[in-house]
């Protein structure tokens, strides 16, 4: 007997009473409420929605109408799904830019329509074939004048860590995970350089805006008027504010260099042979399984992404090398599908539960299982670089994927010797022998091939 | 308010726009207030945003009449669509 579909709200969506998101047998919902029902119609019968949708700003939805399984809600939604759920803490910049930049192009096309962005949010914008869109299609809401009340919301959650980490370092971006509303501009200000005050993006959006908001935190405002009047003026001077964010977000810059980018050339690493040794079978076996997603962990330049990408797998390319995330992203096709979705992950520390609850914003593990991982030349880095048994290592991949690829790099490997060079090698059981007694519990042993002439080994994984 | 520091033989021009200035011409204007917002976007953030806005706005007003002006004296070629440059001057320079 089939079962009725279950509802199961989705955590992090509570903060705006206008929707609610919910996932129906694993496929995402939007409830729109009575209170979010006026704005909702007005975007649709705008035509803010059509010309959302027509620039790829927005995702598409299909109105599924009243639900009893839904009560209360004026009607259901089914969007666009998004394959990757993702969080601007694993953003790059090249990614964060172009998130901010999608969401100060709907704010301008709202105000175009009579509406307005009434959040800008980050988390509002996820990845989709390469390209940034935004997901809440419940943000929009008349635009009856006034000031951007979103203003202060994007320049934490977008220009402020975007300048920050172009400035100073990328890693910075991770701020975001302890700031989930984004660092405070007091907090970025006092990090930035001082000749940043000399620019006009920095000293108009994030110095003298953290300066106003500490000093006039208390002040009272005017009280909200019932019938405020939208006038030219005041779409004008939100016109301007728009145009200004864009151009100050455009002209942040930053060098693009890793420490990583090289690996693969890298004589040490692989010769010629082995890495076409290592190419061929993991083609092989990607052809052989046809996984729908795959997730990359250590992508480092992407190659093997690329692979699994082109074989028809949305393939998500971890790599905890910020430049080589950002470097991979920019090569990336936008609108090809399937496609390559890098983000920033310390595979030793990945994302956590945050937010409130420690459910706002998923653990990397609930984003899962893959249905493949690959694990290309990372062992070595877990278990020796970061003291990971490799018992807990196995039954960690085994959470995350229903497959495995998984590279064994031996300790006469010239990268592990060089790992070793200048540490006690208290790794007994770091052994090839050891490597599979440690798989042992979590996963079957599919196949292994050794990737002569190199003393490396790649192991099919199937999870228990 | 622009005040004059003499040090010396050398003399120092210091733009000093003091809080309450600030505030007054923040809250002058702070345009209609809309519906509020479903989380707090600050007050001194929208004090902010309505000085720094409404300065933004001149100059994009500006920029839009010298363009209307010097098209129909059929000097320039029609302006291109698009967003218009910021004003030159930030609002700390302001009088």
């Amino acid at each position: 007997m089939i079962g009725r579909p279950t509802d199961t709200p989705v955590a992090g969506s509570f903060r705006d009473p206008a929707g609610h998101v919910f996932s129906r047998d694993g496929v995402i919902h939007r409830r729109v409420e009575p209170a979010g029902a006026a704005a909702f119609h007005q975007m649709l019968s705008s035509g803010l929605y059509g010309a959302l949708v027509g620039e790829r700003l927005l995702v598409s939805h299909d109105d599924l109408g009243p639900d009893p399984r839904q009560p209360g809600a004026a009607t259901v939604l089914r969007p666009q799904q998004i394959p990757m759920i993702s969080y601007p803490y694993e953003w790059s910049l090249s990614q964060l830019r172009d998130a901010a930049l999608v969401t100060l192009r709907a704010q301008q096309l709202a105000v175009r329509f009579g509406m307005t962005l009434k959040d800008a949010s980050a988390y509002n914008v996820q990845f989709l074939a390469g390209r940034p869109i935004l997901i809440d299609t419940l943000s929009f809401e008349p635009y009856g004048g006034g000031p951007w009340l979103a203003y202060r919301q994007f320049c934490q959650h977008f220009y402020a860590p975007l300048l920050l980490g172009a400035t100073r370092d990328a890693r910075l971006l991770g701020l975001s995970r302890q700031f989930i509303d984004g660092p405070p501009l007091g907090l970025v200000s006092s990090l930035l350089p001082r000749r940043s005050w000399l620019r006009p993006g920095p000293l108009l959006h994030v110095h003298l805006h953290a300066r106003a908001e500490s000093r006039w935190a208390a002040r009272d405002l005017p009280a909200p008027q019932a019938t405020a009047t939208r006038t030219s003026r005041s779409v004008s001077r939100i016109e301007a504010l728009t145009h200004s964010l864009d151009r100050a977000v455009a002209a942040v810059t930053w060098p693009t260099r890793s420490v990583w980018s090289d690996y693969y050339a890298d004589k040490e690493s692989y010769t010629p042979e082995a890495f076409a040794e290592k190419t061929r079978v993991v083609t092989d076996w990607l052809d052989r399984l046809r996984p729908s997603l795959v997730w990359d962990l250590g992508a480092n330049t992407g190659h093997f992404s690329k692979l699994a990408a082109g074989l028809g797998a949305t393939t998500v390319a971890f790599d905890g090398d910020a430049a080589c995330v950002d470097a991979l992203y920019r090569t990336i096709e936008p609108d090809a599908r399937p496609t390559v979705l890098p983000l920033v992950l310390d595979l030793a520390n990945p994302s956590p539960g945050l937010g409130w609850a420690n459910t706002e914003r998923m653990t990397l593990e609930s984003r899962g299982p893959a249905d493949l991982l690959l694990v290309l030349a990372v062992t070595h880095h877990l278990a020796i670089g970061n003291n990971v048994p490799l018992t807990s290592l196995a039954s960690w991949l085994a959470r995350l994927g229903r497959r495995a690829i998984v590279e064994f790099v031996p300790k006469a490997d010239p990268m592990v010797a060089q790992m070793l060079r200048a540490r006690a090698d208290i790794f007994d059981d770091y052994t090839e022998s050891g490597f599979q007694q440690a798989l042992d519990p979590s996963f079957i042993i599919d196949e292994r091939v050794p990737l002569a002439p190199s003393r490396r080994s790649l192991y099919l994984l199937r999870a228990r | 308010m622009r005040k004059v520091h003499q040090s010396g033989s050398a003399m120092r021009v210091r733009v000093c726009v003091t809080p309450a200035a600030l505030g007054i011409l923040g809250l002058v204007l702070l345009w209609e207030q809309p519906v509020a917002a479903y989380f707090d976007p600050g007050s001194g953030s929208l004090i902010y945003q309505a000085l720094l806005a409404g300065l933004l706005g001149l100059g994009f007003t500006f920029r839009r009449l010298i363009g209307l002006f010097a098209r129909a004296r059929g000097r320039t070629a029609p302006p291109p669509l698009g967003p218009p440059a910021p004003p030159p001057d930030p609002p700390h320079a302001a009088p």
